[in-house]
């Protein structure tokens, strides 16, 4: 829009660009040629920030939040915290992200348990440790993700549970965390937050068919967190008032439909030319080929292959692709100088291959510092076929590893397969402050490795007896205190309309504008045994956060007009 | 006081922060310059801001985004959220325990009228959707 000279307001909350981007320390995935895949969520941020900055049509509010689309098409905007701004675009993208789930647990709101945005914002983008031990719950990349940026931050990860019987993130991702040790309780919940002040354990269990708790399976781990990563939800009511108030709008990312942050990128490059020739700015028809290009980066992780058990190189040198699952990312295809690693450029989602023969591998260990999942190694049987080298790849300081410490490798899932000396530690040029950690293994499974464990055992194991939690304190509504308890009494009384339920209990009263306690709502509904069809939703009231009323009024200096 | 800040990352460098002062129920603490209140807490080891009004129970950090207002503290005299709001040297900072008291208005403050602006396009949300809009196209 911007090269186009449209005038653009873009406002944002926060007070830098980037969105959820300055928190990604990880290369990402997705495609090397539309997305930036292969370079750290971090510095896409800062290139793209720097080249948005230089389009002067672009009027870029920070610290500024969207309040509400209203019926007249001026949208009201907090400028700085107390400038109260009304706008009337002739169009507007809704580029609003997404907000995390919440869950229904007793204990839930125990300081200690919080969003795994919360916890990268903190982490990644504060520097600072909110936390020594984590457990994690929910398997899907958010969650995976974080885990890894809390090894990275040296916080201890104590485990991961997930419902469903299979991680629902990555693969690659599910395997790098259960390769540095994390313990990983597939077909698990957590059943309590156990503190006073504080998380000071976590309970968890197994779960049925029925995702009932099993008896007799509760553990409990210490830990002082809890990290919350089931699932993301757009934040798309900006976009839903406007199209019910005739204001042209579009939405891009997640607040459009729940994907990586590849495919929000991408989707948005298409919502803005879109933008462009309704404004009669551009008459340049959108390849066919980006819509198909921004369906691919939207998919959901694919079908896994078993992984090769033989190693073909056997004698010369070659990488060994420990990715096995069909997902859309292809850095490892664009690095090889000589091409030998193969992804179908025509869908990305494909399994990486290796082409070359023995010989061609010229040993640049590009692929494996390269893999944005860390899941490529390279075995090299030249000057030893019995006990061939085996480069892996390692995101950690350079003080956590030495030359000769002895290290657990461990196989593609992270079982361990040896403990070995260290033979080198290295960088290869260009790049990405990933190291590369050699190691010499025996010949029958030198090809397996795949990892190398980087937790101490010690932090993961349980409790001698679990902790347990009788008191009814699962919260719904965070902001008004109001217990899954008091809300189930209430449907069962016959109760369908949150409206009521909302004047009876305050629950969706307080100051997140029950953003958090909606869905937890409409689950209890669906708990008892009550079709949505009978249920009344709430009637969605504006203003995004809390306003005071003094920027409504055009008060112009509060400070001077209160009193101590 | 422990420190809680992260000084040796594999990925991200760690930027020579300038050093200020704040209070914390009248204790005097530092923090960067530049960071919010919240994470200024975080790292001096705090992690409770405040109590509840209707069951006293403890509240801490949960979005650290703007949206839930859990993080709410009092800094000179007037609830913020602590994980939008940056520190600043001298800031007096209390925790929310219960429901904090409004500041009284003295006089009758002077009004102005709402700025209206018209624009072409209006963009909510500075993520990573936002930026390819301008990028890419000359081609």
């Amino acid at each position: 829009l911007g090269k186009l000279g449209i005038e653009v307001i873009l406002v944002d909350d926060k007070h830098r660009l980037g969105g959820k981007l300055v928190l990604q320390t990880h290369r990402f995935f997705g495609s090397t040629d539309a997305v930036y895949a292969g370079t750290r969520g971090i510095d896409i941020a800062t290139r793209l920030e720097k080249e948005v900055r230089a389009y002067n049509t672009v009027d870029i509010w920070l610290e500024s939040t969207a309040l509400a689309v209203y019926s007249d098409q001026h949208v009201g905007i907090l400028r700085n915290g107390d400038d109260y701004t009304l706008i009337k675009p002739q169009v507007i993208l809704v580029a609003t992200g997404a907000r995390e789930k919440f869950l229904a647990f007793r204990g839930n709101t125990l300081p200690g348990v919080f969003g795994a945005g919360a916890f990268q914002t903190l982490v990644n983008r504060d520097l600072v440790r909110p936390s020594e031990k984590l457990f994690i719950v929910g398997g899907g990349n958010v969650g995976l993700i974080a885990g890894y940026h809390a090894l990275q931050a040296g916080i201890g990860v104590v485990g991961l549970v997930e419902a469903m019987s299979e991680c629902g993130g990555y693969q690659v991702h599910r395997d790098k965390l259960a390769r540095m040790g994390v313990p990983i309780f597939t077909s698990h919940t957590i059943l309590s937050a156990n503190g006073n002040e504080h998380v000071e354990s976590v309970t968890i269990a197994q779960i049925d068919a029925n995702f009932k708790p099993v008896p007799g399976t509760e553990k409990s781990f210490e830990c002082d967190s809890l990290l919350i990563a089931v699932g993301l939800d757009p934040v798309n009511e900006f976009y839903i008032k406007a199209l019910e108030f005739g204001l042209p709008a579009y939405a891009a990312g997640d607040a459009e439909e729940i994907a990586e942050a590849s495919a929000a990128m991408f989707s948005g490059k298409i919502k803005g030319l879109e933008i462009a020739k309704s404004l009669g700015y551009t008459s340049i028809e959108i390849p066919s080929e980006w819509y198909r290009t921004g369906e691919i980066l939207k998919s959901k992780p694919g079908a896994s292959q078993s992984q090769s058990t033989n190693d073909d190189s056997m004698g010369g040198v070659a990488p060994i692709i420990h990715c096995t699952q069909e997902i859309p990312c292809d850095p490892c295809a664009s690095v090889c100088p000589n091409g030998l690693i193969y992804v179908n450029p025509e869908d990305i989602r494909k399994v990486p291959v290796f082409m070359g023969n023995n010989y061609c591998c010229a040993v640049c260990e590009r692929c494996v510092a390269g893999c944005p999942g860390l899941a490529i190694t390279l075995v090299d049987y030249r000057t030893n076929v019995d006990y061939p080298t085996v480069s892996i790849p390692y995101e950690f300081t350079r003080e956590t590893i030495s030359k000769h410490d002895i290290v657990t490798v461990t196989n593609k899932e992270g079982e361990a397969l040896d403990d070995l000396p260290v033979m080198s530690i290295h960088k290869i040029p260009r790049s990405d402050r990933t190291l590369i950690i050699q190691v010499q293994a025996p010949k029958e499974f030198a090809h397996l490795i795949s990892g190398i464990k980087v937790q101490d055992k010690n932090v993961t194991l349980p409790l001698d007896e679990y902790v347990d939690h009788i008191n009814d304190d699962t919260i719904v509504c965070r902001c008004e205190r109001v217990t899954a308890g008091e809300i189930r009494n209430l449907i069962q009384q016959g109760y369908r309309d949150i409206n009521e339920i909302k004047a009876i209990s305050r629950a969706g009263m307080g100051a997140c504008g029950s953003k958090t306690c909606t869905a937890l709502i409409h689950r209890l509904f669906r708990e008892q045994g009550v079709p949505f069809d009978d249920v009344v939703d709430h009637t969605k009231r504006p203003l995004f956060v809390e306003v005071p009323l003094s920027a409504f009024a055009g008060v112009t200096d509060t400070q001077d007009e209160l009193n101590d | 006081m422990s420190n809680n800040r992260i000084v040796r990352h594999p990925i991200l460098s760690i930027p020579d922060s300038q050093e200020i002062e704040f209070t914390w129920k009248g204790t005097l603490l530092k923090a960067h310059a530049g960071e919010t209140i919240a994470s200024a807490l975080i790292a001096n080891d705090i992690h409770i801001f405040g109590h509840h009004h209707r069951d006293g129970s403890p509240q801490g950090i949960f979005c650290a985004n703007g949206q839930c207002a859990q993080c709410m503290v009092i800094a000179n005299g007037r609830p913020v959220k602590s994980c939008m709001e940056l520190i600043q040297p001298g800031l007096v900072v209390s925790p929310a325990d219960g429901l904090p008291e409004l500041p009284a208005v003295k006089v009758v403050p002077e009004l102005r009228d709402t700025e209206e602006i018209r624009v072409q396009v209006l963009i909510i949300g500075g993520g990573p959707r936002v930026f390819l809009l301008q990028l890419n196209w000359g081609s």
